[in-house]
């Protein structure tokens, strides 16, 4: 009978570790979450505030405030960038507890970074910057082409700071605005990058994008020297 | 999902079999170490099978004759099992050991040999590479006064710990004595190693060892606890194997005792879920089973994953120059690096893992076991340090061996002694 009870005690106890564990987990994860939800917030706040800004500057025809336009996006789009980062990781980890959360957080941020694509569209033709934007298109799950990929324009954007501004969507999210500018450019597969309304299928090379990079911006700048 | 739901199941077993453990310890602690004088001493044969053991066979023969016990009743038997070295010689040269030859390969057709010639009422087996300590027989002896015990096993110490594999030996043979005495304790000792088990010789000569698997001592056991006797340990009684040394030796080891392993369950198939022996057909081999292919699958993993990467790897040097791979640091264009686990639930991982480990060596702490394995405290202390590293790597090295002779068995390879 004592022999027969330790495997209910055991198991009682494992159990009590198991949740205290999985409780614990599960707490950090919230608070991670938290923490993303309310930079998530700080971001849209910004957009909100850029597009009224744009609202008012058109309405002026005002162009002394391309500058400052400009500066907030960029800042913006490094606000994303970092949200990204946080957001792969996030959904990474929480496929277990996080649920529609996860899904819905991609969705949100996935909305600010067309939204900032569109907005720096609109300020490049406004003000006629002349900063490369580069939207890329891939998969989050088994496309090892898309983690070279990602590696090439990490590379490049180390190397042009902010006159490149990447914007990539990850397919998978679940938002008609992806579907739309998929059909819109003529991606059909991943990875693929649009650069000046033009698309490029495949991995593109790290020289190749330089090139491009460099023949867009047509400056005397450190990388295209 | 499936690879979280996995290690969170994982961890779960994981955990159970530590509390299990602990809950034995605590609930046994008298009966760890139980001391008795022997009242009679029975008549002991000795039986050391050898095969190419020029090396050991002289010193294990020294240790059996040096031991304490009354020399009119110990008989030692020694089976040359068709050695082509000076085995037979160095034999011969001890007048009071009998020596006999065995031509049909095979320990088992060796030991069944030296059987027939054995007159004690207690047999031992010994391996031709192991020692004995002086009060080994003596220590264990009295084990048979009861007659519901079938054999008796004995504490196995490791005597060439050199070396990184040898420590981890010594380590997993420090757990695996323990893990015996407790479950030996619950009369579910599944094996009478070489390593001087002693069994009652009628029983036996019964049964007598068979060479249907690769591991006699284990279907030997197995055979005397479906005869409805007992196996016990003692923890007082010590003897010395010499551990295989180098990669390749420990694995022709492994790959023979795991194989022998699947060999005895499926053979003796009728012992799981038997309500006669509900601790070992319940729990120990249904969850001996359920480990490995836990193992098995963590080492699916980290090899999928190490492949995936290096295949990664390989690929991006294609594409990107050497010296702007070295600069890339994780940045937030999406990479998707792969994450071998997520690290939240990683968090949850670690403490369900870790707290059980605690409890576990806690419980331990309490016996004067640790001390008695890990001879004084300052090693105690340092083999304990080396259970992180042996849990990570030995441990996957060993489910690898497992992988191999899983293969083995499925594709009937072919058996080697």
């Amino acid at each position: 009978m004592v022999r027969l009870n330790i495997y209910t005690k055991a198991f009682l106890i494992s159990a009590g570790i198991f949740i205290i564990g999985i409780f614990i987990g599960m707490n950090v994860e919230k608070f991670v979450a938290s923490d993303f939800i309310s930079r998530t917030r700080y971001v849209e706040e910004s957009v909100q505030e850029i597009e009224l800004e744009m609202l008012y500057f058109q309405g002026l025809n005002e162009t002394y405030s391309c500058n400052f336009l400009g500066e907030i996006v960029r800042r913006t789009n490094n606000n994303l960038d970092e949200l990204s980062g946080q957001l792969s990781r996030y959904s990474e980890t929480n496929v277990l507890f996080g649920g529609t959360d996860v899904e819905n957080l991609k969705k949100r941020y996935t909305s600010l970074l067309i939204k900032d694509w569109i907005l720096q569209e609109r300020i490049k033709k406004m003000c006629g910057d002349k900063t490369v934007t580069i939207l890329y298109f891939y998969d989050r799950r088994g496309c090892d082409d898309c983690i070279i990929q990602g590696n090439i324009l990490s590379i490049l954007k180390n190397s042009f700071r902010e006159k490149i501004m990447i914007f990539p969507l990850d397919r998978r999210v679940d938002l008609s605005m992806i579907g739309v500018l998929m059909s819109r450019f003529n991606v059909t597969t991943v990875p693929s990058i649009v650069i000046e309304e033009k698309t490029y299928s495949g991995i593109v090379v790290g020289e190749k994008l330089e090139r491009i990079a460099c023949s867009i911006l047509n400056e005397n700048i450190t990388a295209c020297s | 999902m499936i690879r979280i739901i996995f290690y969170l199941l994982s961890a779960f077993v994981g955990i159970y079999i530590n509390v299990w453990y602990m809950l034995l310890i605590l609930e046994n602690k008298s009966k760890l170490l139980t001391r008795k004088k022997a009242k009679k001493f029975p008549k002991v044969s000795i039986l050391i099978p050898a095969r190419n053991e020029e090396k050991n066979i002289g010193d294990t023969i020294k240790s059996v004759l040096s031991m304490d016990y009354p020399k009119d009743k110990l008989e030692v038997i020694a089976i040359d099992n068709g050695s082509t070295d000076r085995t037979s010689e160095i034999i011969s040269t001890f007048k009071k050991v009998k020596l006999l030859s065995e031509r049909k390969l095979g320990k088992a057709n060796a030991l069944n040999k030296g059987l027939s010639m054995a007159t004690g009422e207690i047999v031992g087996t010994l391996d031709a590479d192991t020692l004995v300590n002086k009060d080994c027989l003596k220590k264990t002896i009295w084990y048979f006064e009861d007659q519901s015990v079938g054999a008796v096993t004995n504490f196995v110490k490791v005597d060439n710990e050199k070396g990184l594999l040898g420590k981890f030996q010594k380590v997993e043979y420090a757990f695996s004595a323990i893990t015996k005495k407790l479950i030996s304790i619950l009369n579910s000792m599944y094996t009478t190693p070489g390593t001087l088990s002693l069994l009652r010789r009628d029983i036996i000569q019964e049964i007598k060892f068979s060479n249907d698997t690769l591991t006699e001592d284990m279907d030997i056991a197995l055979s005397i606890i479906k005869k409805g006797y007992k196996i016990v340990n003692s923890l007082d009684a010590v003897s010395y194997t010499i551990i295989p040394r180098g990669f390749r030796n420990l694995a022709k080891q492994r790959i023979r005792w795991y194989r022998g392993f699947i060999e005895n369950t499926i053979k003796h198939a009728d012992l799981m879920l038997n309500k006669r022996f509900p601790h070992l057909g319940f729990f120990i081999f249904p969850m001996a089973y359920i480990t490995i292919l836990i193992g098995i699958g963590f080492l699916s993993i980290v090899l999928l994953d190490f492949f995936n990467s290096l295949q990664l790897f390989i690929k991006s040097f294609f594409y990107i120059p050497i010296a702007d791979q070295l600069s890339l640091v994780p940045g937030s264009i999406p990479r998707l690096d792969s994450i071998l686990m997520s690290s939240y639930s990683l968090i949850s991982f670690i403490f369900i893992f870790s707290t059980s480990f605690v409890l576990l060596l806690y419980s331990l702490k309490l016996l004067p076991l640790s001390r008695l394995y890990f001879y004084d405290k300052k090693r105690c202390k340092r083999d304990i340090a080396l259970l992180p590293f042996y849990m990570l790597g030995y441990y996957f090295l060993i489910m690898l061996l497992w992988c191999f002779a899983l293969f083995m068995e499925l594709f009937r390879w072919k058996k080697k002694w």
